[in-house]
């Protein structure tokens, strides 16, 4: 088998030696002389031996070329190997690059081990290269030994990063890397055996059958660190920012903590040698404007671990606009509708009241939220508007009323409607049956039960929509639809009190001012992520756009929503993303588990190292590893040969040249 | 014709312009004798050369009865050019003899002196015939002095090429059978060969009572060979190559070619014969030269 065996038209370059050499023996000057019965039999036999000599460098040549083609060409010698009969061990170095390795000369001594692994690599033996930490990545592939400085040219480049390693997943992972037949794995796991590295279940630590672990330990054996573990604004305390500080006491000598507030120094304080951890240290800094605010809170200056010495956060101050669109604008529905979005502290919205033809007329961008009384109200203009502002990525809350139920389909939704008739709950009032207690305005499933509903339109709910609120009866209450990029909240009861009695409720106004707070994407605690956890697309609330680093790189590209966006932060910091026409920011902090640099001791390791001891080793081994087929890549010893030949190439070559320079003695 | 000019005519690359080898034989003896102020018929001149024991075949008409009268022996006297002696040539054709460094080859010069001698012993009336070898005889015309023996000896002369391996023992075997009667043997040879083999092929023929002469004629290379660097010689006979560097050529090798003519010429002096060493830039007047002073010695 070959590799690339176009390379083996390369053999058509033999006839250049055996042309030169003709080539060269044309030009000889060669002359008919009477006799050589006066030259010398020795010269003679020296003549000969310079025909030999001849014909060797001919011949070198030529296996020169052959050999530099099949190199090229990448043969595989296939051999027949039976499990255990190679004695053969494919050595899986796996070197931790969780943040923890950053400590200190913990990443050096890494590498120093790394390296010795991998020098230790002998015979038949292979080796590959694997980065763990929140995801393991095999930087080289399974190796000979004649081939390892691939392994050493990948680990000079590898370096420790940010996120957190799971010894659980790791075993999890291991059984993925295949052995060749009749060989064995040894998982050289070059880590710091931080403790917090352990999974929740200890017996999750087992190696797959057939993997023998090998852990070779770098941490630190006495470290302290000190970590800055959270920040964020005092709950009723507007203008008030916490952070908290943990760690080891005895990092606290010299060490300020400092407060910025959207990239500028804001305070700084110095943390008391006594004082006891965690420590929560008071920033008043003032009430903030409306928009988002980025905290980040410091230890200054930085420790042998300097990932975890700030600690970032967002603080948004969102004063949402809500459109609110009824017959009248002072009408019942108008009034409870407006009422209910001001009542609401935080979020505090910005509601005004409008007349259908406003949707047509006014700049829907500006408004976080449209919120219709009953979508009967919408004409095919303003439905127009409506589902060209939704389908950009707005939101809408519709409620259907007595003129909704006149149609025969709910605008922007398109939802059927089931009958074309307002539906009467008959002698009992309908009540809720079946609700989505998850979801984010639907919390209280037992007040949603005590609300009456006298009449309801009755819509048969579309393929992409899902029903949140169920009657008894199974027709829907409220459905979640997307449209386009944006989302609708379908209510399919008004909210007056003539068709239910939800505005007499407490959870109206809690209701009216959570969707609408869904609707308009006010939330303030979705904004914080840990680096290597995955972002989705709700977490991106982005209909598509750039993600820049902290250091103002671009990081990504994302897609839409509905590509199912994901992505997976690599550094502390805040990420901007910007896209849609708006610019949003995301806080990324380290994992808090890998700032807690306590090691496993010999006990722990024993009981791990204990575990694989448990398995059926030979059995499995044998029912993993089955006689087969194994190919040897022999490129590099047919290079080796080559260049061997070429080494003794020029000494033959002057050898035999000599001939022309040759002296008689 | 002055001397000089008549000198030039015997220079080979002279003779090699001559269209025919009855002209290049004739251009050569009237050449050399212009050249010795002597008429080419010197064998009706009454100059007294010897006293010979008179033996049966004799003319008693030659019988010196003066020296009869006083020693009452019987000795016929020889006068110069009055003797008729047969002249066979013997001429190796073997491949080594078509080597020539210039534009004349020892074969051809070989054929030149062939056809001189021939003009010359025919003008004599002496017999004369032609025997070619290399590995066996390749031509034989008997020796005679009729009219057209002239004319068959260049024929044949002319229709000679180089032809393979020297095989002096069988050749001279055959030799010995052509050469029943007692005369001159002229052989014209390189002689690369070994001198115990000359001496096994020539010494019967001496033994028999020929006179026997041997021009050996080599290349102006052969005997000095000066190349500035190492060449690739190729041995026309046996066709096998060696490289050889150009110190050895100018060292060694003449010494060894030195040596072989001595022992050439030992051999010769130890069969009785006479040795000429030829070199193919010469002209003729040397070979000529020899032939005359032995012919008279005859």
């Amino acid at each position: 088998m070959w590799l690339a065996p176009w390379f083996l038209l390369g053999l058509v370059g033999i006839g250049l030696p055996i042309w030169l050499h003709r080539f060269a023996r044309q030009t000889d000057q060669k002359r008919p002389f009477a006799s050589l019965m006066f030259l010398e039999a020795s010269l003679i036999r020296r003549s000969r031996r310079h025909e030999l000599r001849y014909w060797l460098l001919l011949a070198l040549r030529v296996l020169l070329l052959i050999l530099l083609v099949l190199a090229f060409a990448g043969p595989l010698w296939r051999s027949l190997v039976k499990p255990g009969a190679t004695g053969a061990t494919l050595h899986v170095i796996v070197v931790d690059t969780s943040m923890s390795m950053n400590q200190g000369g913990t990443w050096d001594r890494a590498v120093e081990q790394a390296t010795t692994l991998i020098s230790s690599v002998k015979g038949a033996d292979r080796a590959m290269l694997v980065a763990a930490d929140h995801r393991m990545t095999v930087l080289q592939q399974p190796v000979f030994a004649a081939e390892v400085g691939r392994l050493r040219a990948q680990l000079a480049t590898l370096k420790a990063g940010n996120s957190r390693l799971d010894y659980g997943a790791l075993m999890a992972g291991s059984g993925s890397w295949g052995a060749g037949p009749g060989e064995q794995i040894v998982v050289h796991l070059v880590t710091d055996m931080q403790q917090s590295a352990s999974p929740l279940r200890f017996a999750d630590l087992r190696p797959p059958p057939g993997i023998h672990i090998d852990l070779v330990n770098v941490g630190e054996e006495k470290s302290s660190n000190l970590l800055v573990a959270d920040v964020r604004e005092a709950e009723r305390e507007p203008g008030v920012v916490l952070a908290r500080v943990e760690g080891d006491a005895s990092a606290l000598n010299c060490r300020e903590l400092v407060l910025e507030v959207n990239g500028v120094e804001r305070m700084r304080r110095a943390l008391r040698r006594d004082a006891t951890l965690p420590l929560i240290e008071r920033f008043e800094i003032g009430t903030l404007g409306v928009g988002e605010h980025r905290l980040a809170a410091k230890l200054s200056p930085a420790d042998e671990l300097p990932q975890d010495d700030a600690h970032y956060a967002l603080l948004r101050r969102v004063e949402p606009k809500v459109l609110v669109i009824a017959a009248a604008p002072d009408g019942d529905d108008a009034r409870y509708l407006l009422a209910a979005l001001q009542s609401l502290a935080s979020p505090r919205f910005t509601a005004e009241s409008a007349v259908p033809s406003a949707l047509v007329s006014r700049q829907l961008s500006d408004f976080a939220a449209v919120v219709v009384s009953d979508a009967g109200l919408l004409n095919k203009p303003a439905s127009d508007a409506l589902t060209k502002y939704v389908d950009a990525g707005g939101a809408a809350l519709l409620t259907l009323g007595a003129r909704a139920a006149q149609l025969s389909r709910v605008p922007v939704s398109n939802a059927k409607l089931a009958g074309g008739r307002a539906r009467a709950a008959g002698n009992e009032p309908a009540r809720v049956a079946d609700l989505e207690q998850s979801h984010a305005v639907l919390r209280e499933p037992g007040a949603w039960r005590r609300i009456r509903f006298f009449k309801h339109v009755a819509v048969e709910a579309p393929d992409d929509a899902k029903v949140l609120m169920r009657f008894e009866n199974g027709t829907p209450l409220m459905l979640e639809q997307p449209v386009g990029h944006g989302k609708l909240l379908l209510f399919t009861s008004p909210l007056d009190r003539q068709w239910n009695d939800l505005a007499i409720h407490p959870l109206f106004v809690r209701f009216v001012a959570e969707a609408t707070a869904y609707l308009a994407n006010t939330r303030t605690d979705a904004a914080v992520a840990m680096v290597g956890t995955a972002l989705d697309a709700e977490l991106l609330r982005t209909g598509g756009g750039q993600v820049f680093d902290p250091a103002g790189k671009r990081a990504a590209m994302l897609g839409g929503l509905a590509g199912g966006a994901k992505w997976l932060p690599d550094l502390p910091g805040f990420y901007e993303l910007r896209g849609s026409g708006r610019s949003d920011f995301i806080a990324v902090n380290v994992d808090p588990r890998e700032s807690q640099l306590a090691r496993w001791d010999d006990a722990g390791r024993t009981r791990w190292m204990a575990l694989q001891d448990l398995q059926p080793t030979p059995q499995a081994a044998v029912a993993t590893a089955k006689a087969g087929e194994r190919l040897f890549p022999i490129w590099f010893w047919l290079l080796l040969g080559a260049a061997a030949l070429a080494l003794l190439e020029p000494l033959v070559a002057n050898y035999h040249l000599n001939v022309r320079r040759e002296r008689s003695a | 014709m002055s001397a000089s000019s008549a000198a030039s005519l015997l220079r080979p690359e002279v003779l090699a312009s001559l269209s025919t080898l009855e002209l290049v034989a004739r251009s050569a003896v009237e050449g050399f004798f212009q050249g010795m102020h002597r008429s080419p018929r010197f064998g009706f001149s009454q100059e007294f050369a010897e006293y010979k024991a008179y033996s049966e075949g004799d003319d008693p008409r030659f019988v010196d009865w003066n020296v009869f009268a006083r020693t009452d022996r019987t000795y016929i006297k020889r006068y110069l050019g009055e003797t008729n002696t047969r002249l066979m040539i013997v001429l190796d054709v073997s491949a080594s003899m078509g080597y020539a460094s210039g534009a004349i080859s020892k074969l051809k010069y070989a054929k030149f002196l062939a056809a001189a001698l021939s003009y010359m012993a025919l003008q004599q009336h002496d017999p004369t015939g032609l025997i070619a070898f290399d590995s066996k005889i390749r031509s034989y015309r008997p020796a005679s002095s009729r009219t057209g023996s002239l004319q068959a000896i260049l024929h044949s002369l002319d229709a000679l090429e180089a032809g393979s391996q020297t095989d002096l023992s069988e050749s001279f075997r055959q030799v010995r059978e052509h050469c029943q009667r007692r005369g001159l043997v002229a052989v014209i040879s390189d002689l690369y060969c070994d001198p115990e083999a000359l001496t096994r092929a020539v010494q019967p023929l001496a033994w028999r009572g020929h006179d026997i002469m041997i021009f050996q004629i080599l290349d102006r290379a052969e005997l000095s060979p000066d190349w500035d660097e190492s060449v690739l010689l190729e041995d026309v006979e046996s066709g096998q190559q060696l490289e050889v560097s150009p110190d050895y050529l100018r060292t060694t090798y003449r010494t060894r070619v030195a040596e072989h003519l001595e022992r050439m010429k030992k051999v010769a002096a130890g069969v009785g014969a006479d040795h000429a060493l030829l070199v193919t830039d010469e002209p003729l007047d040397k070979a000529l030269r020899r032939y005359m002073m032995f012919r008279q010695r005859a």
